[in-house]
């Protein structure tokens, strides 16, 4: 059973753009933090700080610090265009509803830790399309090679501890020593 | 000396036109060159090399850089032939010189001799079209050595009690033991079992002008960048090319196998990489293109005299479809694991390889530890369907990456006549060509079957010693499918299979089908060295039969 189990329960789903979409992209991206290319200011820091709830930054770095929002723009802007509309929408709708709950907050990116996760639980259950594509856009952004703009200095492979030495000699791991 | 690979004409009439440059279509390529016949094969895909692979998984896996691309040649999906089938990405297959055996993890398990008779050892079954196979394990014994030897592939005789007779040793030594065979041989003990290394299509050690394994551990999905797994891109095309008889043809989509007023194959249209299309003569045609595209194309290739599709008067072309049943459970252990470094599979355990009559399931099947998951594989279905998908927890277990192992179950599948490959009446391919149907509704033993397995991985892991551990939901597992099997079954009679026990069509005489769309069985898993050792026998007879006839 050598199989690719990728699309085990993402299969079908838009989300999977994410993971076939890439035929555009041709050369490394090395869009600098900080700018974008088709989300907006406010729109990039909510989608910062949902993938820093979907992977957090405790005593280790997450999704924030591995510019998961870099590679999440650089995707719809060329290899992951198709997922635009899904993220459009599914931002749209859900800053909407961050406001209309928290009027005078500047945004999901300054509430309460809590809260976010609160809301995003709620997201999960009304728009699992948008989620499900921004929950694959970020382990995507978190774990590819940087040279699609996330996993910022190998934070990811580090965070696990992944090593992309490719080559190696037993013992390979504790057991077979 | 080494001749030059040759250049065919469209006109020129080669004796052999081989679709597709995979598993068996090398083989078939090699053997029928060497045994002095002009030999031409078409392959959809580009033909790489090693500098084309690179271990970016986002490239690799998702782009579909070795495989099909589900965009641009969209497959279609349903349960029963009642339904509409939606568009999906249902089968996955090499598409390039090599086929699979390019991106494989190099699982190179013989079918045992049950795999031939179970039919008549064990009795029909309800539902399905379990049938004996036309030849049996001895007649495939010399050619399962044959893949051994010509291809180069590692492992130890003697170390399976359950391996089947076999007439030489491996070649080449066992790989080395990885963490996950260390901790497969803890728990295969602890059951009474035995875990056994791994017979594996990548060389130990140099063998024939190829590397030893360096050990990247990126084999499943990926390109080897020393040559040292033996696909048939670094083996048999090669050698085939050498006879300076033999022509591979890349990017070459064939679209329809061509049939003149005797019922005859005259030769192939395909679209060139510019998608012009070409006639090309032959012949014969050997079809070796997978046992997905193998009844598409013969599909394709209907006409006045063969309405049905080519090969299909007993109306069993595309009927079958099996693809390996299994399961899959994954357990946490205290040291690291690794897994990520080195071969993907060292032990295998065959022990439930036959299943106790008593638990009332049929069929049977066999463990490996291995530990596969890319990083981004792990995060997006590495935890399982239960598990957590985001948040804190989810960072938990993202950093159990080094101390993961996977218990893999691979098992039979039942033949059922509705579960078929065809056309899809409305989808088509970027070339305008009918998307691959897959009408699929797993066989209700073959999900007792996976639910057992499931359990006796779990109680494997804990044999093996797992903090913590979690089960995939049982039944046929992932989609894309990977192993196409049964399609254009073999047999002696006409009116229940398509081609004969030497793979060649009961409807017309110059055209031969290779691949394992010819399985009558699933076996256990890990096809790809039974869909070689079918090669290698059914090109030593049409290369016999040919120059007698002449």
């Amino acid at each position: 059973m050598d199989r690719r189990f990728f699309v085990k329960g993402v299969a079908g789903s838009a989300a999977l753009v994410w993971l076939q979409g890439l035929d555009t992209l041709r050369r490394p991206l090395t869009a600098a933090k900080g700018t974008y290319r088709v989300l907006s200011e406010s729109q990039a820091a909510t989608v910062e700080a949902l993938a820093a709830q979907i992977i957090p930054t405790d005593d280790t770095p997450g999704a924030r610090e591995a510019r998961v929002v870099t590679f999440i723009d650089n995707g719809l802007a060329s290899f992951a265009a198709a997922q635009r509309p899904v993220f459009e929408r599914g931002l749209a709708g859900f800053e909407t509803e961050v406001h209309n709950r928290f009027p005078d907050a500047a945004g999901f990116a300054t509430l309460q830790s809590a809260t976010q996760v609160e809301l995003m639980i709620g997201l999960e259950q009304r728009d699992p399309e948008f989620f499900e594509s921004l929950r694959v856009a970020t382990i995507a952004g978190m774990f590819a090679d940087p040279k699609y703009g996330g996993n910022f200095e190998k934070t990811g492979w580090k965070l696990i501890g992944f090593d992309d030495r490719f080559g190696w000699a037993p013992p390979f791991g504790d057991y077979d020593r | 000396m080494t001749a030059k690979p040759a250049r065919f004409r469209p006109s020129d009439e080669v004796d052999f036109l081989i679709v597709g440059a995979g598993a068996a279509g090398g083989v078939m390529a090699r053997e029928l060159s060497k045994a002095g016949f002009r030999v031409l094969v078409l392959e959809q895909g580009p033909r790489l090399g090693t500098p084309d692979f690179q271990h970016d998984e986002y490239a690799v896996s998702y782009l579909a850089a070795l495989t099909n691309n589900p965009r641009q040649q969209p497959s279609t999906l349903r349960r029963t032939e009642g339904e509409k089938a939606r568009i999906y990405p249902a089968v996955s297959y090499g598409r390039c010189v090599g086929g699979g055996t390019v991106h494989f993890t190099g699982n190179y398990w013989r079918f045992h001799e049950i795999d031939f008779v179970e039919r008549s050892r064990k009795g029909a079954i309800g539902g399905t079209g379990l049938d004996d196979w036309p030849i049996t394990y001895a007649d495939l014994e010399p050619y399962y050595t044959r893949v051994e030897w010509e291809i180069g592939v590692s492992g130890a005789a003697g170390t399976n009690p359950f391996d089947p007779p076999r007439s030489k040793p491996y070649p080449l030594p066992p790989l080395p033991i990885k963490s996950t065979g260390v901790l497969a041989e803890r728990a295969a003990k602890q059951l009474g079992w035995t875990a056994f290394p791994a017979p594996m299509a990548i060389l130990s050690q140099p063998y024939r002008g190829r590397p030893g394994c360096i050990q990247c551990g990126w084999c499943e999905t990926f390109g080897c960048e020393v040559n040292a797994k033996s696909s048939t891109l670094v083996t048999m095309i090669p050698e085939a090319e050498e006879t300076g008889r033999c022509e591979v043809r890349p990017n070459s989509y064939v679209r329809k196998i061509e049939t003149n007023a005797q019922g005859r194959v005259t030769g192939v249209k395909y679209f060139d990489g510019n998608r012009r299309e070409v006639f090309q003569r032959a012949r014969a045609v050997v079809v070796s293109a997978n046992g997905a595209e193998t009844p598409r194309l013969l599909f394709m290739s209907r006409s006045n005299r063969f309405p049905d599709g080519l090969a299909n008067s007993s109306g069993m072309l595309g009927r079958n479809l099996m693809f390996n049943g299994g399961s899959f459970a994954a357990g946490v252990f205290e040291g690291e694991i690794n897994g990520y470094k080195g071969v993907v599979d060292s032990r295998v355990i065959q022990d439930i390889y036959e299943l106790d009559p008593a638990l009332g399931i049929a069929g049977g099947g066999g463990f490996d530890f291995r530990f596969d998951a890319t990083p981004i594989a792990y995060g997006v279905w590495g935890m399982g369907e239960r598990g957590p998908h985001w948040g804190a927890e989810f960072k938990r277990r993202l950093r159990q990456y080094n101390h993961v192992a996977y218990v893999l179950g691979h098992s039979t599948s039942l033949p059922v006549a509705t579960n078929t490959i065809s056309l899809d009446p409305d989808v088509k391919d970027a070339w305008g060509l009918p998307a691959i149907r897959v009408t699929f509704e797993e066989h209700p033993n073959d999900h007792r079957l996976s639910e057992y397995l499931t359990a006796k991985s779990m109680e494997l892991l804990d044999a093996a010693g797992a903090l913590e551990k979690w089960s995939f939901l049982p039944g046929t597992p992932a989609w894309p499918q990977v192993h196409l099997l049964g399609t254009c079954r073999m047999g002696n009679d006409p009116q229940t299979s398509v081609v004969n026990r030497f793979h060649q069509a009961h409807d017309v005489p110059n055209l031969y089908i290779v691949d394992g769309s010819n399985f009558v069985t699933s076996g256990r898993g890990q096809p790809t060295m039974t869909i070689q050792a079918l090669a290698f026998r059914a090109a030593e007879h049409i290369a016999e039969q040919a120059k007698t006839s002449g």
